[in-house]
């Protein structure tokens, strides 16, 4: 079914729109909360609630694109549900996700400081516009797909090291970036 | 920094790059139920109502691959590939895989032309040109996307190729169409058949349909017996590649802090086991561009022999500066339908420390040629050019840690400096010593000419020497 007739059928708050959520975007929503928690029966829970969270948005929300949406519903919680365990325990590849991204911002201390999430993530933005296609997929299948490096490599049809490198280059030069757009170290 | 933040920065960018992520070969339209035995229980808070999803049994989509549309009952065109009233297909144009929950197998039959078909994980059997076969699924669903079929109209092109038909428009309804039966096994004991039906339209592009079917007597070719599998030993090459960085004594050198110096190395030696590969290719980047339109190709080898490795000399690294760089060996196939593999290696660092012009000066390797007349004394050149009529002999003498195998002549006429034009004059054998003769008789046929010797030493590493201008005397 087209996006535009599950987002109708939510509208309509018929029950077929869940149904029809759950097959179309079940496995990608199961696949990012996988990515992120690392942990099966934690995915599930937060697939459910992805469900669910949708289902209490829209309406109001029109979401187009819908998928876009229901990935970030999906993403959203499950980052939650991470940081929450991370109280208890650390593990899973998203811990590698956010060295990563910790190691490459090190060289910025008072970076919470000098701008909000939302600031840092219109920069990015701009960052990721200033990249290749290849590049700019990369960088968002690991930091926001949470994806493992081996399924990246299997995905670009590279080695693990050469996704290593090429995502350090990328690192590199976010920290570059930054420091044009007068970031502060 | 805290986690939070970095999480809800990354986070929160466009969705024009979130779907970049999946815009790419998207996999993500796995379509599942659960299995009739296992309910899915939402509870859904809106106005005190609780949902629970009823069990359905199982379903298989079919997508194409690449672009992951969806192949449905009401059809669908496809522009990704043609033929030509001529027989000359471009591109492919059928390609697709199927989805669904715990598919165990799945079996293949197509009525009338031919299919491939890749894992593109490399862990099953794969199949080329083939009408039936059988192929495990298995319970990784996310393997499914990566089992791609491809179906292959061969018998329509050989007709239009063979001038049994002048044009697409000219072959009959039935043989322009075609279906491929899928048998579906699945893990639960629920068994489903599907069928992709393509038929090729009078402009040559293809229209695709993807719905339930049901298997009558008049479906014979389903009883044709499996074909068998492409023997993965010609498909995968199951051995490893090494790389060492030689000095010029031929010592390895390791890397400081993980950098190996350009000036330090004499040789780079990349051996495999197992196949041997058609092409040997080395590739640099620029430490810091992260970006792959700077990847340059600095060596190329065709290797085509008994050997297990390939040396690339220090000339190969002059473009290297402060780089990544690494290697890919390339296997072709000779069975058809079947793509190249191919490896690559580690990526390795390199930086030079020293200039150019330092480096060059302390060349460890050379080539020097040395014309002589009919005395053994060294002749001169007269502005540059060597009169054919008084050359004695070449000398060739060579400085290297390796041993020479043959030393070549190659010619090519001035004011063509084109490949084409090149000749192979004589070939010398190297059997001791680093020094080869050419008598006169290599230089009777030229008559205005660029000369160069080329020494060949094990494992296909070449040293070439600067040229020399013949010409011959008008009498």
């Amino acid at each position: 079914m087209e996006d535009a007739g599950i987002v109708e059928l939510l509208f309509a708050r018929s029950e077929r729109a869940v149904e029809e959520l759950a097959g179309k975007y079940g496995a990608g929503c199961r696949r990012i909360a996988g990515n992120i928690l690392g942990d099966d029966r934690d995915a599930e829970e937060c697939v459910n609630d992805t469900y669910l969270g949708v289902w209490n948005a829209v309406p109001p929300k029109r979401p187009d694109p819908l998928r876009a949406f229901v990935y970030r519903v999906a993403r959203n919680l499950a980052v939650k549900r991470y940081h929450r365990n991370s109280a208890r325990k650390r593990g899973g590849g998203y811990d590698a996700v956010l060295d990563e991204l910790e190691e490459c911002l090190a060289g910025f201390p008072t970076l919470e400081d000098q701008l909000e999430a939302r600031e840092l993530s219109r920069l990015l933005d701009l960052f990721l516009d200033g990249l290749s296609e290849r590049d700019r997929a990369l960088f968002v299948r690991r930091y926001w797909y949470a994806e493992p490096v081996e399924s990246l490599a299997k995905h670009f049809g590279a080695t693990p090291n050469n996704i290593y490198v090429r995502l350090h280059r990328i690192r590199d030069r976010l920290r570059q970036y930054l420091l044009k757009e007068g970031i502060e170290i | 920094m805290n986690r939070e933040y970095l999480s809800d920065a990354v986070g929160g960018i466009d969705d024009r790059h979130v779907k970049a992520g999946y815009a790419r070969r998207d996999r993500g339209r796995a379509v599942f139920w659960r299995a009739a035995a296992a309910m899915l229980a939402l509870a859904l808070l809106a106005g005190g109502v609780w949902l629970l999803l009823t069990p359905r049994g199982a379903a298989v989509y079919a997508y194409a691959a690449g672009t992951d549309t969806e192949l449905t009952g009401a059809g669908q065109s496809f522009t990704t590939g043609s033929i030509s009233d001529e027989g000359e297909l471009t591109g492919h144009p059928l390609m697709f895989y199927l989805t669904g929950e715990n598919i165990e197998k799945v079996r293949f039959s197509v009525k009338n032309q031919l299919i491939n078909f890749v894992d593109l994980t490399e862990q099953r059997d794969e199949f080329g040109f083939a009408q039936n076969f059988t192929v495990p699924y298995g319970e990784r669903e996310s393997e499914y996307s990566f089992l791609v079929i491809d179906w292959n109209p061969r018998n329509i092109i050989d007709d239009l190729r063979n001038g049994k038909y002048a044009s697409v428009r000219d072959i009959p309804a039935e043989e322009r169409s075609d279906i491929i039966v899928m048998e579906i096994a699945m893990a639960n004991g629920t068994k489903a058949v599907k069928a992709v039906t393509v038929e090729l339209r009078d402009d040559g592009s293809f229209f695709a349909v993807f719905d339930d079917y049901k298997i009558t007597e008049k479906d014979d070719y389903v009883n044709r017996p499996d074909a068998p599998a492409v023997p993965r030993e010609d498909l995968y090459f199951n051995g490893e590649v090494t790389v060492q960085f030689l000095d010029w004594n031929g010592e390895e050198l390791a890397p400081e802090t993980g950098w190996y110096k350009v000036e330090d190395i004499g040789y780079i030696r990349v051996s495999w086991e197992g196949r041997e590969p058609d092409l040997v290719q080395m590739y640099a980047m620029p430490t810091g561009t992260g970006m792959i339109e700077y990847m340059k190709l600095l060596a190329t080898i065709d290797v085509n022999t008994a050997e297990n490795a390939v040396i690339f000399g220090s000339e190969c690294l002059r473009e290297v500066d402060m780089d990544h760089v690494w290697f890919k060996v390339t296997f072709n196939s000779d069975l058809v339908g079947v793509d190249s593999s191919t490896i690559s290696s580690d990526t390795f660092n390199m930086i030079r420390t020293e200039s150019e012009t330092a480096w060059e000066s302390e060349a460890h390797e050379s080539v020097d040629v040395r014309v002589l007349d009919f005395n053994g004394e060294i002749l001169e050149p007269e502005a540059g050019w060597y009169d054919v009529s008084q050359i004695g002999s070449v000398e060739v003498t060579w400085h290297s840690f390796m041993d020479a195998q043959t030393v070549q002549m190659f010619t090519t006429p001035t004011g063509t400096e084109m490949a084409e034009y090149t000749r192979l004059l004589a070939t010398v054998p190297v059997t001791e010593g680093n020094t080869a003769v050419f008598g006169p008789e290599c230089f009777r046929d030229l008559t205005m000419d660029h000369v160069w010797f080329e020494v060949t030493f094990d494992h296909r590493h070449v040293l070439t020497s600067t040229d020399i201008n013949v010409f011959a005397p008008l009498d």
